[in-house]
């Protein structure tokens, strides 16, 4: 815990020393954040209630070779709560672009190395405070427990954007290997197993209309990454407290379709998102390949009150088991459907206090518990609430 | 988008005597102000020519960039800024080349190619300015 602050305390200083700093070639940028997280109840965050603390940082380069070469990378951290914390500080892109136009009115760019995966309106930037819609994303189709799987990838990526009479079009075609956090394990299979997640592959499609008050488009991507057991992993299940005591190597296989709407008009800004994904866990236990697809959408609108104010105002749902909304029929009885389902209305604002400074925070009535790690077996109702509330405060500085 | 340059303009950050105006690098000939538009908001990174923009801007709370914003996008500077960040952050852009003043943006243009801004200018400092350096659009 000391070292992870040392580490912390280290890495903003270097960011508030380096950032803002640029040649004519070399642009420097940085952010870090600093706030709290509140949960009346559950374990959204960590499993025991001591660590609601929200740091983040991160600190880019971008370096123009060329006309058509650049290079642009990224080193971040996050720490929130036990669950959703980086273990380490990590590389979040560093990528080699060459960009140029082929065919009239378009740009065509290629980018190789570790790149950030675009995947409906805030994939490549969820984690910048400041771009985000709030604190805690929608669930609905940010699943924080995933989140390691859509961050970036390492591979290469090509891009192609055509202009319209108004508005422009543009494709993204990608193929890499994951780099999956070690935290992965604790909200996927619990805080028992500490085996390794083999880098297994993505692919990426993403197409997008751009007009700048009209954004639309869908995303795919398809991930498949394993896991290597050790001896000692033990496997919680339901009812608290039983384990299985020995597991065998297993994957998970996702499949994820977005479809997504961004409208400005005035100071509104109105986005929708639906998202569904088509999950398979193979191994684990003796049990056949299971399918569990996911179904999660939203409706969010922010306006921008004043000059400096921006308000939100989000509902949203999400089903752990789409094909059984109204509950899960299980070996012992029948899940109630709020075990596997979320309802959350968030309410959030964002003031700019100036150029490099903001305040942000949110408030999230949830009912349900669909979205809850460890993701692979649930605790009893005495355990998990029904109804419960996050809320998070954030500073942010921004270079 | 054109929209907003041609019939909604109602920003207070601009007098009825003042202008806002597009700087090109003398380099450039023409370039559409759709065009404008699309680098600014980072939808498109090459010039007419190919070649890789070098955007500017001057400080967000500054009339220029009231203005700016305000007549462009119909945004506040806030909202424009986000974008940047949002494609910043995710490594798709660098932020605009900022100036403290007008005075160093101006030198800026005129002693690269391929540079774009903007400035809030009186409408008697105009023909001076034309005579100076190329202004490809004048709105307001």
């Amino acid at each position: 815990m000391l070292l992870r602050l040392l580490v912390n305390i280290v890495f903003l200083l270097f960011c508030v020393n380096a950032a803002g700093k640029a040649t004519d070639d070399i642009y420097i940028n940085a952010y870090v954040g600093v706030g709290y997280v509140y949960e009346s109840d559950n374990n959204f965050i960590h499993s025991e209630k001591d660590s609601n603390k929200l740091i983040e940082s991160a600190l880019n380069l971008t370096y123009e070779y060329s006309n058509n070469i650049s290079f642009a990378g990224q080193v971040a951290y996050r720490e929130f709560g036990e669950y959703f914390t980086d273990k380490t500080l990590r590389i979040d892109y560093a990528k080699l672009n060459y960009t140029d136009s082929f065919i009239n009115d378009s740009e065509q760019s290629l980018s190789i190395g570790r790149i950030k995966i675009p995947s409906g309106v805030y994939n490549s930037s969820r984690d910048t405070p400041i771009t985000r819609p709030s604190i805690i994303m929608p669930q609905s189709a940010y699943l924080d427990l995933f989140r390691n799987l859509w961050l970036s990838t390492d591979g290469v990526m090509l891009s192609s954007s055509h202009q319209l009479t108004q508005g422009i079009v543009d494709l993204t075609l990608g193929y890499g290997k994951l780099h999956i956090d070690d935290n992965f394990s604790d909200v996927t299979l619990g805080s028992e197993t500490s085996g390794d997640w083999a880098e297994g592959n993505i692919t990426v499609f993403d197409l997008r209309y751009n007009s700048g008050d009209l954004l639309f488009g869908l995303s795919y991507n398809h991930v498949h990454p394993e896991y290597l057991k050790v001896s000692s992993d033990t496997l919680p299940i339901y009812p608290i407290g039983n384990k299985i005591p020995s597991i065998s190597n297993g994957d998970v296989e996702v499949s994820t379709y977005v479809a997504f709407i961004q409208y400005n008009i005035n100071r509104f800004e109105i986005t929708s998102e639906y998202t569904y994904r088509d999950v398979v866990v193979s191994g684990y236990t003796p049990t056949p390949p299971n399918s569990r697809p996911m179904e999660g959408y939203y409706a969010q609108l922010k306006y921008a009150a004043t000059s400096s104010l921006n308000l939100m105002l989000r509902h949203e749902k999400f089903y752990r088991f789409a094909e059984s909304k109204n509950g899960l029929e299980t070996l012992i009885g029948i899940d109630p459907a709020w075990y596997n389902n979320a309802t959350t209305s968030s309410i959030g604002f964002n003031y700019n206090i100036d150029e490099h400074w903001s305040v942000i925070a949110d408030i999230h009535y949830v009912e349900g518990s669909g979205w809850l790690p460890p993701f692979s077996y649930q605790v009893p109702e005495s355990v998990e609430k029904k109804h419960w509330t996050l809320a998070a405060f954030e500073v942010v500085y921004v270079f | 988008m054109l929209f907003h340059l041609t019939c909604c303009y109602t920003a207070n950050a601009v007098a009825e005597d003042k202008k806002l105006i597009i700087l090109a690098s003398n380099n450039i000939e023409t370039i559409s102000l759709e065009a404008i538009s699309n680098l600014y908001t980072f939808r498109q990174k090459l010039m007419p020519n190919s070649e890789r923009v070098q955007l500017t801007s001057l400080p967000l709370n500054s009339e220029d960039t009231i203005g700016f914003t305000q007549k462009f996008f119909n945004y506040y500077p806030y909202q424009l800024k986000r974008i940047w960040d949002q494609a910043i952050f995710s490594g798709k852009a660098r932020r605009p080349k900022s100036f403290d003043n007008t005075e160093d943006l101006l030198a800026f243009i005129k002693n690269n190619d391929n540079a774009i801004g903007y400035l809030i200018i009186k409408t008697s400092e105009l023909t001076q300015l034309k005579e100076m350096y190329n202004v490809i659009a004048i709105i307001g």
